[in-house]
């Protein structure tokens, strides 16, 4: 069972239900539907170890959920792509071990300071945002590379424990771990409905669109593009934090690897950037298949995923939620919307 | 005094001088045009006021305020709003999204007056401004920059295009709109169009300001229009 330190999952959604133009109130049953998709999916989903007895897999899918969500803020509302995205998730998973080996905190605290960790990297990263396009991707990736060479330098070995690993078995609490797992999904998705809904979030939008044409309409592009990437770059710390303290016992490639963010990045696309639900529900179906297609296959795995991959890209590049857009807008236009009236 | 005040304005990209030192007034209620031939340095003009382009030297005064130098975001706020040329809708976004960001920055959600002003608008409130004719797009830049109820507007190119039917209504509503208190400084290619609504010219040639002055009296000076104008 693949945790995101050492596997992909993947997958998609649909997404967006129609959004409300930010400016106007979403009625009550907008409301109450945002509201659902906040709550019941991460309820249902710490619920499931009563009826399927893996925890440890289903904790790696929330965490990748959670960081499909924290592309989709920094992706879907700004453009921005990450391919370094793993740096904050490994950043927090050491943010929290050096707590806990060092300061000797709890597993709640140190997962909270992992995140700081990992905010304080993104702070120092804020100037990656003057790039764009391919330059920003690589540039964030040899950043996060940067990093996990640092923690892994065997000089260091005293605080980081280098190349050797962490060991942080002393507090081990994977049921505490994965309620607050299934929580950071709420508050990941919640956050990205705000997006959706806000006047801030059409802001992003607009500097995702035209950034020029933005800043004359009186956004503050840096601040804007700034405030998304601390966001996401705080999710990935707590994701990172969370799956350290379940892993327990772990090395430097383990969070640093490249996989995990190629994985959220993956799920996100394949559910559809820039909806709310598209990326949770694009990693439930590529982690779902990701799972089964390595048990049953495993010899034509790479193979059979990246393929399947490739044809999702190829057919849906606006992911699952261009595709539930569409058939609501069909539905609408047909017999739903007269129904209705009549 | 002047809302709007421009001295020895130079600017330019990579180091050749785009603008050579530019003087320009605006009042209230007025309505200004810059016209020239293409590549005299027009949009770079507005740019320069609205804080899209770097100024060299020189001042922007804004309600007697310098605000040469600062972020384009903040010139907005203090008033002074730029309809770039083609329009620059945000293309996948709605009109009414389109409206909204325009009010973003002053905090103004309520798109029923502008609507009053555009009601060509209201029904294609939920429509991608990408969609949109050229005319209305147009009109929805404009109903953009009026959310934030600007002091004074600068529009480029405005005309561009446009069918002349189309250009003519946009030529009314403008009149409006600096009636209702907002000035306007129109840049356009088609000079006869921007001077026919405009109270006051600038002729701008290679950078410099080579003629001002009532439009009316431009107008009449057809060896001036011959001379720099398309």
């Amino acid at each position: 069972m693949p945790s995101p330190a050492v596997a992909g999952t993947g997958a998609a959604t649909t997404a967006g239900a129609a959004t409300p133009a930010p400016g106007t109130r979403p009625g009550a049953r907008r409301w109450a539907a945002w509201a659902a998709y906040v709550v019941v999916i991460p309820v249902l989903l710490y619920l499931t170890p009563h009826v399927y007895n893996n925890q440890l897999l289903l904790l790696n899918l929330v965490v990748y959920l959670v960081l499909a969500q924290g592309v989709n803020v920094i992706y879907g509302f700004t453009g921005y792509l990450p391919f370094g995205y793993v740096g904050f998730f490994g950043a927090g998973a050491y943010g929290t071990s050096m707590a806990v080996i060092h300061l000797h905190t709890g597993g709640t605290v140190a997962v909270l300071i992992g995140a700081v960790v990992s905010t304080a990297m993104a702070v120092v990263l804020l100037p990656l945002l003057r790039l764009t396009g391919a330059y920003f991707a690589l540039a964030s990736l040899a950043a996060s590379q940067a990093v996990y060479l640092v923690i892994a330098n065997p000089s260091l070995t005293s605080f980081t424990k280098g190349p050797y690993g962490v060991d942080l078995s002393r507090v081990f609490n994977p049921n505490l771990a994965y309620l607050y797992a299934a929580i950071l999904l709420a508050v990941a998705t919640a956050v990205v409905v705000y997006l959706r809904n806000s006047a801030f979030g059409l802001s992003l939008r607009a500097v995702r669109a035209d950034p020029l044409t933005a800043s004359v309409a009186g956004i503050n592009v840096a601040r804007a593009r700034g405030i998304a990437w601390l966001a996401s770059a705080v999710l990935a710390g707590l994701a990172g934090g969370i799956s350290a303290w379940v892993t327990s016992v772990f090395y430097p490639e383990t969070v640093f690897a490249i996989n995990i963010s190629v994985f959220a990045i993956v799920f996100a696309l394949f559910g559809g950037v820039g909806s709310v639900l598209g990326p949770v529900f694009g990693g439930i179906i590529l982690y779902s298949l990701y799972e089964y297609i390595g048990v049953s296959s495993p010899q034509y795995f790479q193979f059979a995923y990246g393929l399947l991959i490739v044809i999702l890209m190829l057919f849906l590049p606006g992911g699952l939620a261009s595709v539930a857009r569409a058939a609501r807008s069909l539905w609408e236009r047909t017999g739903g919307r007269v129904h209705r009236r009549a | 005094m002047s809302l709007l005040e421009v001295r020895a304005l130079t600017t330019g990209y990579r180091g050749g001088a785009v603008l050579g030192g530019v003087d320009l007034d605006v009042g209230p209620y007025e309505i200004v045009a810059v016209v020239g031939p293409s590549g005299s340095g027009k949009s770079t003009l507005l740019g320069a006021i609205s804080g899209l382009v770097p100024v060299a030297s020189g001042s922007v005064r804004l309600h007697g305020r310098d605000v040469a130098g600062l972020a384009a975001e903040d010139i907005m706020a203090l008033g002074l709003v730029h309809v770039p040329e083609r329009r620059r809708l945000f293309a996948g976004l709605t009109v009414r999204e389109n409206l909204l960001l325009g009010g973003w920055r002053a905090g103004r959600r309520d798109i029923g007056r502008v609507l009053e002003m555009f009601p060509t608008l209201v029904g294609r409130l939920e429509t991608p401004s990408g969609a949109l004719s050229g005319g209305e797009q147009q009109l929805c830049a404009i109903a953009r920059g009026l959310m934030a109820d600007p002091a004074i507007m600068l529009i480029d190119e405005f005309s561009l295009g446009l069918a002349p039917v189309m250009a003519h209504d946009i030529l009314v509503r403008l009149a409006d709109i600096a009636a209702g208190g907002t000035s306007l400084v129109l840049v356009d290619q088609d000079a006869a169009t921007a001077l026919s609504v405009a109270e006051r010219a600038y002729i701008l040639e290679s950078g410099f300001i080579v003629a001002s002055g009532p439009s009316g009296k431009l107008l009449a000076d057809h060896a001036l229009l011959d001379r720099y104008l398309d």
